[in-house]
């Protein structure tokens, strides 16, 4: 019996009610099957924010990075801190990395738009306009600008959470909130949108 | 009228048009399974489940040579009878045949002085009185 739950009834399917640190319990004690239950959990957000961070290049292999990281840390992690954060911190760090390789590789945005064609076939066409806008206008911000907005104004993390992801100061995360935003607006109205 | 603060107008924008993620793969989730290593939660483990295999080649070991030292004590030949009563007429006869072949009338002490020992010391003639 593990925090009050017998093991045998904790499988991915009925392990839903969990709690992520009962979860991450039964992970470190071997159970690791029920890693499946809080890969589902946080597979969504970790998907969008490293789609924001870094386009559809390689997203399946850098959502796949960012969990088998957190699986590796998963002893280190520390019981009183958030799953989320954590997880969100090895997000940030695996997104820094690909856009460092990115640099060298001399990956260009162009690639990201070209992929991004085929979206474009069935739906509304000003809207993937607007969100082909979006996605530009996040590329063109330097990625400490783009972390903030996308945490902040995309994933609704609160301003002390994205200071803990990204160990920078709260007054710090302001700071670079209000360029962010400012950055991005200044790309929208040059492409003729006033949000 | 009023308006919502800019930032907020940007914000509403950003969200509406956030560009979503093309969906996973359809095995994703199975290779990030199979691709965890088993080593993560091994430092978790209590200390015999982390050393299980060391133990069990120990164990198979102390087995083995229990399990040997068994064997050749219970193959060791165990006499009937009929063979220990043999065995002991047969000790029996041997030692009473290397006896009765030994001279049995052994030299006096005269004629050990006057055969091969003119060779020795002859012995005092008190302490021989003696």
């Amino acid at each position: 019996m593990i925090n009050g739950i017998p093991e045998a009834s904790a499988t991915p399917e009925d392990a839903d009610t969990l709690s992520d640190r009962e979860l991450i319990s039964h992970c470190l004690m071997g159970r690791s099957q029920l890693y499946r239950v809080l890969y589902r959990r946080h597979q969504t957000k970790v998907r969008s924010t490293l789609y924001q961070l870094c386009g559809e290049d390689a997203l399946d292999d850098l959502v796949q990075e960012v969990f088998i990281k957190a699986w590796r840390g998963l002893p280190q992690f520390r019981q009183q801190a958030q799953f989320s954060t954590w997880l969100y911190r090895i997000v940030w760090n695996v997104a820094s990395d690909h856009r460092q390789r990115q640099a060298k590789q001399r990956v260009r945005l162009e690639a990201l738009q070209q992929t991004a064609e085929p979206n474009f076939r069935s739906a509304d066409v000003m809207h993937l306009h607007y969100q082909d806008l979006v996605q530009r206008g996040l590329q063109s911000l330097s990625l400490e600008h783009q972390a903030v907005l996308v945490l902040h104004d995309l994933e609704h993390l609160p301003q002390k959470e994205i200071a803990a992801v990204l160990s920078i100061p709260v007054g710090t995360v302001k700071s670079r909130l209000f360029h962010a935003r400012t950055a991005m607006r200044q790309f929208l109205e040059q492409q003729g949108i006033q949000p | 009228m009023t308006h919502p603060p800019p930032d907020q107008q940007l914000i509403d924008f950003l969200q509406r048009y956030r560009p979503l993620p093309p969906a996973a793969h359809s095995d994703l989730e199975d290779r990030l399974m199979s691709a965890l290593p088993d080593t993560a939660t091994a430092a978790y483990l209590p200390w015999f489940q982390q050393h299980y295999r060391r133990l069990a080649v120990s164990a198979l070991l102390v087995t083995g040579l229990l399990a040997l030292t068994a064997v050749r004590t219970w193959r060791q030949p165990q006499l009937s009878q009929a063979e220990r009563e043999d065995l002991e007429l047969f000790v029996t006869e041997t030692w009473t045949r290397t006896y009765s072949d030994f001279p049995l009338n052994e030299p006096t002490p005269s004629e050990i002085s006057s055969a091969d020992t003119g060779w020795l010391l002859p012995l005092p003639t008190d302490t021989a009185a003696d």
